[in-house]
């Protein structure tokens, strides 16, 4: 999984996080070490599509938490790769 | 790098940077880029300007683009000159064949491991200095043989005699020493 969007969902699935956190989660979780343009590329379109919204007050260090609908979107994603890797791992099975 | 990056966060939309800028420069102090991450804040802003469709902007910055890419290629690809010089003989009449096995016979001896070798390590040239550090001299000599090139040229005929010519061209990085290879 590489799409910079559904990363950024997962790690804040977890919990409210800041870009700089977001980056050191996506890292350790997935072994992707995002740019800080392609973070903010995906943090900008998860905003347009409401899928993540700021959290607390205004800060330098912007936390952001995964809005119902971001979290419904991450669900169907991911249940969607999920057939994906069980088709991909019986027919590597039956080769 | 840090102020390239700077520098480069001015390419995104300035709505985008009036929403995001503060955050932005507050993870590039948290997370100091490195090229890598130059080279994805330039495609961050590509794509961010490509959002907001105007022509002079997106044109400014495909061409600040391509300014970085050309800086970027030019410190990285290493200079190369050719070294050429012409070599003149006169024969004459039904003596061209003498004239051309010498020339074959000159340019296998010059083409020779042993020559080039000889001519890679003389001290006046010191040529292939770091590949001689990584790779054995006899593959050094190869690259040099790719870098030669003698080839027969056609001059006008004058007078009696007839005038055969060969051409001697040397790729290198260094053009003195390349001329005096040729020389």
């Amino acid at each position: 999984m590489s799409d910079p969007t559904l990363l950024v969902l997962s790690s804040l699935a977890e919990g409210d996080k800041h870009g700089y956190a977001m980056m050191q989660d996506i890292e350790a979780f997935a072994g992707v070490k995002l740019g800080p343009g392609t973070l903010y590329g995906a943090i900008t379109r998860l905003e347009e599509h409401g899928w993540i919204r700021p959290s607390g007050a205004r800060n330098r260090r912007q936390p952001y938490t995964i809005t119902p609908s971001g979290r419904q979107h991450l669900q169907t994603e991911l249940a969607s790769l999920q057939q994906i890797v069980n088709i991909g791992l019986s027919r590597m099975k039956h080769a | 790098m840090r102020r390239v990056a700077r520098f480069l966060i001015r390419l995104y939309p300035a709505n985008w940077r009036a929403r995001y800028g503060e955050e932005f420069d507050a993870l590039l102090e948290d997370s100091p880029p490195g090229l890598g991450s130059l080279f994805d804040l330039m495609k961050g802003a590509i794509k961010m300007q490509m959002n907001v469709p105007s022509f002079p902007k997106v044109a400014l910055v495909l061409g600040v683009a391509g300014l970085l890419v050309g800086l970027g290629v030019s410190f990285l690809v290493k200079p190369r000159y050719v070294s050429t010089s012409v070599m003149t003989f006169e024969s004459t009449p039904g003596s061209t064949l003498a004239v051309r096995d010498q020339f074959v016979a000159c340019q296998s001896e010059v083409l020779s491991r042993t020559s080039l070798a000889s001519m890679i390590t003389d001290p006046r040239l010191d040529l292939y200095q770091k590949e001689r550090q990584r790779r054995p001299i006899e593959d050094v000599t190869e690259d040099m043989k790719r870098n030669i090139q003698i080839n027969a040229v056609d001059v006008p005929r004058g007078g009696d005699g007839q005038y055969m010519a060969f051409e001697i061209r040397f790729a290198y990085s260094d053009p003195n020493k390349g001329n005096y290879i040729v020389g």
